[in-house]
Formats: structure tokens, sequence, C-alpha cells
């Protein structure tokens, strides 16, 4: 009995877990096109109008959050101790992103097919 | 004779400066090719993290680090030159960026972005 209920909480732990972690993916989608994302690096995240902007899809989700949340850091005057990016484009995007938001796009950026891969 | 030279002492100095500032005007406008092939003997400070799949960085926050096989080149180049000027803070990818050349940052954009 114990065993069962030590087995139940476990369950219920890692349930809770899954959910506080899980993304909405078509939230992403939608965000992605709200905040016109796509204006500079395409409607499918690879095909950005200059070469020097990023591929986003196929890109790892944790990566992809902690790069916006750098920019809304540099934006935001933060010093470079902190892990800043600064971009006059990007800085400007991203502090209309809220913490959902780029936990949505970045789900829905990872799920996306692409040409990027960890390469030796 | 001697008298001769030093007369053109200062036309030979103007030629030689003249030389010089050409020589340099050229290469700097000279675009700066990425080799894929000199990568190859460049690549061991990145593929500790990038070439591990997976791998997280662990400070001062913990995430994958990015794939960068099959990224555009552009970008590539864009992204070392703001960590090493400071546009872009990281630890680690500050102390390499810094350490790169030119020509190192052009040949790594190309090899990583021929992944695609």
């Amino acid at each position: 009995m114990k065993r069962t209920i030590l087995a139940l909480a476990g369950t219920v732990f890692a349930m809770a877990g899954h959910v506080a972690a899980a993304a909405d993916l078509q939230a992403g989608r939608a965000a992605y096109e709200r905040l016109n994302c796509a204006s500079c690096h395409g409607a499918d995240a690879k095909t950005s109008i200059d070469p020097s902007y990023p591929v986003l899809a196929g890109q790892y989700a944790d990566y992809l959050r902690v790069a916006m949340r750098s920019y809304q850091r540099g934006q935001a005057g933060a010093p470079a101790s902190s892990n800043v990016r600064t971009n006059p484009i990007m800085g400007a995007f991203a502090v209309q992103m809220s913490p959902e938001d780029i936990i949505n796009i970045s789900a829905w950026l990872e799920s996306l097919p692409s040409d990027l891969k960890t390469v030796k | 004779m001697k008298l001769g030279i030093l007369r053109a002492a200062p036309a030979l100095a103007a030629f030689g400066a003249c030389t010089i500032i050409s020589t340099t005007a050229f290469a700097a406008d000279a675009p700066i090719q990425g080799n894929i092939d000199a990568a190859r003997e460049k690549i061991s400070m990145c593929m500790g993290c990038h070439g591990i799949q997976g791998y997280r960085a662990s400070y001062p926050e913990v995430y994958r680090v990015p794939k960068i096989g099959g990224q555009s080149a552009a970008y590539i180049e864009s992204a070392l030159r703001q960590y090493a000027t400071g546009a872009r803070s990281h630890p680690t990818m500050d102390a390499i960026s810094r350490s790169l050349s030119d020509q190192d940052i052009a040949d790594l954009a190309a090899y990583y972005a021929s992944f695609k």
C-alpha cells in the first residue's frame, strides 16, 4: 500500500512537472505571427530576409528561450555580466514578448523542420 | 651624385607612401573568403560543446548549446563578432571569439554553413 502511494505520488509529481514545462505549439505559432517575427526570419523560420539573420527552425527550444531573454536583458540595460545581447532590432521585438510567448514560440520553432544539426 | 639622391629622397618617400597606402587599401577591399578545409584545423575549440549531441551549457544558465551545423554563414560570422565586441556576452563564447582572426571566423562560418 505504502509502495502504491509512493508510486502514485511520484506519478503526480512527474505529471505536475510535465504540465509546468508544457508549451503550446499552436500558441507559439500564433505568437510568432502576432509579433511579426516572420517579417525578418521568414514564415518558415529558416528563409530570412538577410543572410545574417539565423535559421530558427529546428533549433533547441531551451537555447532559443535563453537567447530571447538575453535580448530582453540587453534592451533593459542590464550589465554585460548578466549575459546580454544588445541589438536594436531584436531588442525591440523581444521586449514585446511575455514569458509564455517565449516558451511557446521556442517550442514551436524547435518542432519545425530544417537543416540545423549538431556536427563535429 | 650624393646630392642627387638627397634631392630625389622626398619623391621616393612620397612614392613609397603611396605604394603602402594603395596596398593597404587593396587588402581591406579584398573580401576574406572562408576556407572549409582550413576550418578543419580550427574547430577543436568549437566541437567540445557544439559537436556533442544535446550538450548543455552549465554556466551561467543551463540549456543545450545551439546547433550550428547548417546555420547561415553570415549569421555565424555576425554572432562571433558580437561576442568579440561585447554586443553579446557569454563567458565562454566571449573568450573564444576574441581569440579568432577575421580569417578564422570566415573559415568557421563557411565550414558550419556547409552542412546544409
